[in-house]
């Protein structure tokens, strides 16, 4: 990380309106343990091969927001724990950018980041504080706090509640 | 009024309003609660719980052929096991999430589809130990996962079609619930729509009633406002207690105030007196005379002056109560025209009265210088006279006559038409009194050749009760006429009775020159002579056959002429006579005096005093008696010694020669009536005198005043050969009345009102000119005209004023001057007393009319 990345950062930052200083001061640990998540399509200035791979410990770095809500598709009310995508695209410095999710079972869709907020979506990690399973829709879902109000209970949020993530690619 | 017909539509609209509002209401709540139901549903459908469930279905195929294609891979290929438990993993969460998720509950019902998730559930379930046991195990049960899997692949692929058929079912119901709500709201939008449409065009209604009924209104009041700004009369307006509202131009004018002062100001102000001339209006008095039409008042101007005014007050209703409006109109102008009226035809009438009383006095005063006139000419013939002499004398005689009977006749129709004179009724024997009428035309008749007839009533019934000198006149004068216009012919006068009651129709008809039918209404007119012809052969006033008809009108009969011209006439007067039974034959014609044929006298009058004589002349005419006037004795010696006079009637008291020399002077002469009953006329019978009159050779005494009555009961005493009639006691002066009534109602019975009126004014007249000479100067150079006065006085029934001259004149002739002399002073009194007797019994007209 060098002096040059951050002023980058922060002008990015800046020039959005919107930040989370935090993160942005945060350096992330190594990737020490499985990827939960790769990003493609990053700057290959910034990245190599224009990839970046997060494990859980990196993930959790990025942000534990917490979103309490019940779902069409689960039975019964969960605490979901994750990272909010805006905070992770404000990282990948892909604020501009529409995010391609996909998924284990080949589900994909696209998120615009401008259309995220701090509010919602979320990356979730885990379920009832507990890493989730492919079995249980893991390793990662993106989640909307559907029980907050009707805007979340759209027919754009429902399909970009995706399941199942794996790969993020940040489309030009 | 309009307006208030215009008001009352104003609730009747706001019901309409009201009723629209609430419609209008009803209708936005519906369509809001349609609209609240639409979001709802809407909101619903954006919850999208159905979201990618197509997607999640057709995966669970998809992910169940991914497993078995890296089954394949794995069998063939050990190394990619881990593939083989990644698809595992997949498939597994995709079957529990169908199992879980509420958005599959709906599918959960379709039995195949539980059906075909139990048998998923199983697979993952039997196969999950495997997968997570060691790779050995795996590659062992690889062989028999596929062909599970295989055998699954149509379940998964029946529930793929299951999720489409349903969910299409469902988005076509939620379609249709959705089109029906829309529907809905569309046609209640329409309704509202309408509503509103209808109300708009209710309410450009309601705005052009509106204003066409303030047009109307505006156009009303401008006119009325016109019309009472312009009103000839004062039109005021007043509220319920009489204060002043309003005020009009005319009022202004009439009242002298503008309408700025007038207004606030009350009604009682502006007038003087009330509707009976009673105390002027209190404040709301006005509005009680409302509706009774029009009220004389009199009214005030500002200035100070009242004025008679008409008022008229009528009630309206207006928003703030009663309103009276009063009319007025000021009638200054129509009194004075009125006064005015009244006036002139107070004047005329006046003029008329005095026209006729002139005329009735000229007339009376023309007869008595004619009454000498003939006298004389009557005289002149018993003198030698020459053949041309005569002939002169006749000529003047007969013009004389001719003048005196215009003369009655104008007194005539005088008396007639006062229709005071009353008829004096008594039997009347019709056919002696046409055969005396026709006895009386003889002469006439025959120096025309003329024979005369008389056809009496066939049952020989004639007699009647009537008033026979009307009786007569009548006769006389058709008689006359027919006499006068025919030349050798006949003339008869028939009567007959046209039923047993009557009436009686007495029908005089000539052979004369007869009438043109044109003028048989003519010839009743007064002072109507046909054409020349007629004045050539006969003259005449033109007033005889009008004293007929008024004479005839009088006794309640009818007139008629019947005429041919060149065959003569017919006169036929219908009169309704009471008819009596007895023949004539059997009764006397008529009392005394009333049938003048049986007991008429030749009666010569000898008096000094003008209305004295006149007035016995007139009575005995009256009863029939032929008269002859003498004016001093010594005309009364030569007229008696002329002619032979079955009684002479003498004023005592005469200037040169008395009543006594004169009697002597007759007796003693070789006179045609030197052995005629002569009576003495004296006001002061004293007992003495009476005494001195007989030895004088007078048989009887009439004391003054003379009555009808004792005139006829002295006459009937000359005839009877009686004796002198007794003295009548001497009244006392002081006691004495100042008017005896008896004596002038003779009077006015026997001259006609009008007559006897005109002669009392003359009488008043010089009375009292006289009376005020004799109190001025010494009694007894007067004595002549206290003699006069005394005889005058005694004529009308002045009797205090005549008992009193009376008394004067018998202490002057007994010497006693000064007790004469005083007896004068208190005249003028005693006048004055008897002229306001005299002018509060009778209606007189004002001495000064007839000056």
């Amino acid at each position: 990380m060098s002096l040059y990345r951050l002023v980058i950062a922060s002008l990015t930052a800046a020039l959005l309106g919107c930040f989370a200083p935090e993160v942005q001061a945060q350096t992330l640990p190594p990737l020490t343990g499985p990827v939960l998540l790769t990003v493609t399509g990053l700057d290959p200035a910034d990245y190599p091969d224009g990839k970046m791979a997060f494990d859980l410990a990196m993930l959790q770095t990025l942000g534990t927001r917490e979103i309490t809500t019940s779902s069409i598709w689960t039975d019964g009310t969960h605490v979901y724990t994750g990272v909010m995508v805006k905070s992770l695209a404000t990282y990948l410095k892909s604020g501009a950018h529409t995010l391609r999710f996909r998924a284990l079972n080949d589900y994909a869709v696209d998120i615009p980041a401008a259309e995220t907020s701090d509010l919602a979506p979320m990356l979730a990690y885990q379920a009832d504080h507990t890493v989730m399973s492919v079995r249980d829709k893991g390793p990662l879902w993106v989640i909307y706090p559907f029980d907050a109000g009707a805007e979340f209970r759209t027919d754009t949020a429902f399909s970009r509640s995706i399941w199942q993530v794996s790969e993020i690619e940040v489309l030009p | 009024m309009p307006q208030s017909a215009i008001f009352r539509l104003v609730p009747v609209n706001r019901l309409r309003l009201t009723l629209a509002a609430i419609a209008m209401l009803l209708c936005g709540v519906w369509i809001g609660i349609l609209a609240f139901d639409l979001m709802r549903k809407i909101e619903r459908e954006s919850d999208a719980r159905s979201d990618n469930m197509q997607w999640t279905l057709n995966q669970v195929d998809v992910e169940l052929l991914q497993l078995i294609l890296a089954i394949e891979e794995a069998r063939l290929q050990p190394a990619s096991l881990g593939d083989v438990r990644l698809r595992f993993d997949v498939f597994y969460s995709r079957s529990i999430t169908l199992k879980d998720s509420a958005a599959f509950a709906v599918l959960h019902q379709d039995a195949g589809f539980g059906l075909s998730l139990l048998h998923l559930q199983d697979f993952v379930n039997r196969f999950v130990p495997l997968v997570d046991g060691p790779d050995t195990d795996l590659l062992q049960g690889l062989a028999q996962m596929s062909a599970t899997a295989h055998t699954l692949s149509r379940e998964a692929h029946q529930i793929a079609l299951t999720g489409v058929s349903t969910f299409a079912k469902e988005t076509d119901q939620e379609r249709a619930a959705l089109k029906s709500l829309l529907v809905k709201v569309g046609l209640l939008t329409t309704l509202l729509v309408a509503t509103l449409a209808a109300l708009v065009v209710i309410l450009l209604w309601l705005y052009r009633g509106n204003r066409r009924g303030a047009a109307v209104n505006l156009a009303m009041l401008s006119r009325l406002d016109a019309i009472v700004t312009t009103a000839l009369d004062a039109v005021i307006t007043l509220d319920a207690g009489g204060r002043i509202v309003d005020f009009n131009a005319a009022a202004s004018a009439t009242f002298g105030c503008t309408r700025a002062e007038a207004i606030g100001s009350m009604m009682s102000d502006l007038v003087a007196a009330g509707p009976e001339g009673d105390a002027p209006f209190q404040p709301g008095v006005v509005p009680a005379i409302s509706g009774q039409g029009r009220v004389r008042i009199t009214a005030r101007h500002k200035g100070g002056p009242t004025f008679p005014a008409e008022l008229a007050v009528t009630r309206a209703m207006s928003d703030h109560g009663p309103l009276y409006v009063a009319f007025l109109r000021d009638l200054s102008v129509y009194d004075a025209n009125e006064q005015a009226l009244v006036k002139a035809r107070d004047d005329a009438l006046a003029g008329e009265k005095a026209k006729a009383d002139l005329l009735v006095v000229m007339s009376h005063e023309i007869r008595t210088p004619l009454n000498g006139m003939i006298g004389t000419i009557e005289l002149l013939e018993t003198t030698d006279l020459q053949p041309q002499q005569r002939e002169y004398l006749r000529i003047m005689e007969t013009s004389g006559k001719l003048l005196m009977h215009h003369v009655n006749d104008v007194l005539d129709i005088a008396r007639l038409d006062s229709g005071k004179s009353p008829l004096s009724l008594g039997p009347v024997d019709l056919a002696a009194l046409v055969a005396e009428v026709l006895d009386n035309q003889a002469p006439n008749a025959r120096a025309n050749g003329n024979h005369l007839t008389l056809i009496p009533p066939p049952d020989g019934r004639s007699l009647v009760i009537g008033d026979p000198a009307q009786l007569r006149q009548v006769l006389l004068n058709l008689v006359g006429n027919a006499v006068k216009f025919t030349h050798d012919g006949r003339i008869s006068v028939a009567i007959a009775h046209q039923g047993p009651a009557g009436p009686t129709e007495i029908t005089v008809t000539d052979t004369g020159i007869g009438i043109a039918p044109a003028d048989f209404d003519r010839i009743f007119e007064d002072f109507v002579t046909l054409d020349t012809s007629y004045a050539r052969r006969a003259s005449g006033t033109g007033l005889g056959l009008g004293i007929v008809r008024r004479i005839v009108a009088r006794m309640g009969g009818t007139l008629s002429v019947d005429s041919q011209q060149g065959e003569g006439s017919r006169f036929r007067m219908r009169l309704p006579l009471p008819i009596l039974d007895r023949t004539a034959d059997s009764t006397p014609l008529s009392p005394v005096g009333t049938h003048p044929a049986a007991a008429a006298l030749r009666i010569l009058v000898v008096e000094d005093t003008d209305f004295s004589r006149l007035i016995v002349r007139d009575m005995l005419l009256r009863e029939g008696h032929d008269v002859v006037e003498a004016e001093d004795g010594a005309e009364g010696i030569r007229l008696a010694a002329e002619r032979r006079f079955d009684l002479i009637l003498m004023d005592i008291s005469m200037p040169h020669t008395d009543g006594l020399q004169a009697t002597r002077a007759i007796r003693t002469g070789p006179g045609a009536s030197r052995a005629t009953p002569i009576v003495a006329l004296t006001a002061h019978a004293l007992s003495q005198e009476t005494e001195r009159f007989r030895a004088g050779g007078m048989q009887h005494i009439l004391v003054k005043p003379i009555t009808r009555e004792t005139l006829r009961a002295t006459i009937a005493a000359v005839q009877n050969g009686t004796n002198l009639s007794p003295v009548p006691a001497r009244p006392d002066p002081v006691a004495a009345p100042l008017l005896n009534r008896t004596v002038l109602d003779d009077l006015i019975a026997d001259l006609g009102p009008d007559r006897a009126h005109g002669l009392l004014t003359r009488f008043l007249v010089e009375t009292g000119t006289s009376i005020d000479q004799l109190v001025a100067g010494p009694v007894l150079a007067q004595l002549a005209e206290v003699h006069r006065l005394e005889g005058s006085s005694g004529m009308f029934g002045a009797q205090a004023l005549h008992l009193r001259l009376s008394q004067i004149e018998t202490l002057c002739k007994s010497g006693r001057t000064a007790a004469a002399q005083a007896a004068l002073t208190d005249l003028t009194a005693l006048w004055h007393d008897t002229e306001q007797a005299y002018r509060s019994a009778l209606p007189l007209p004002q001495a000064s009319s007839l000056r």
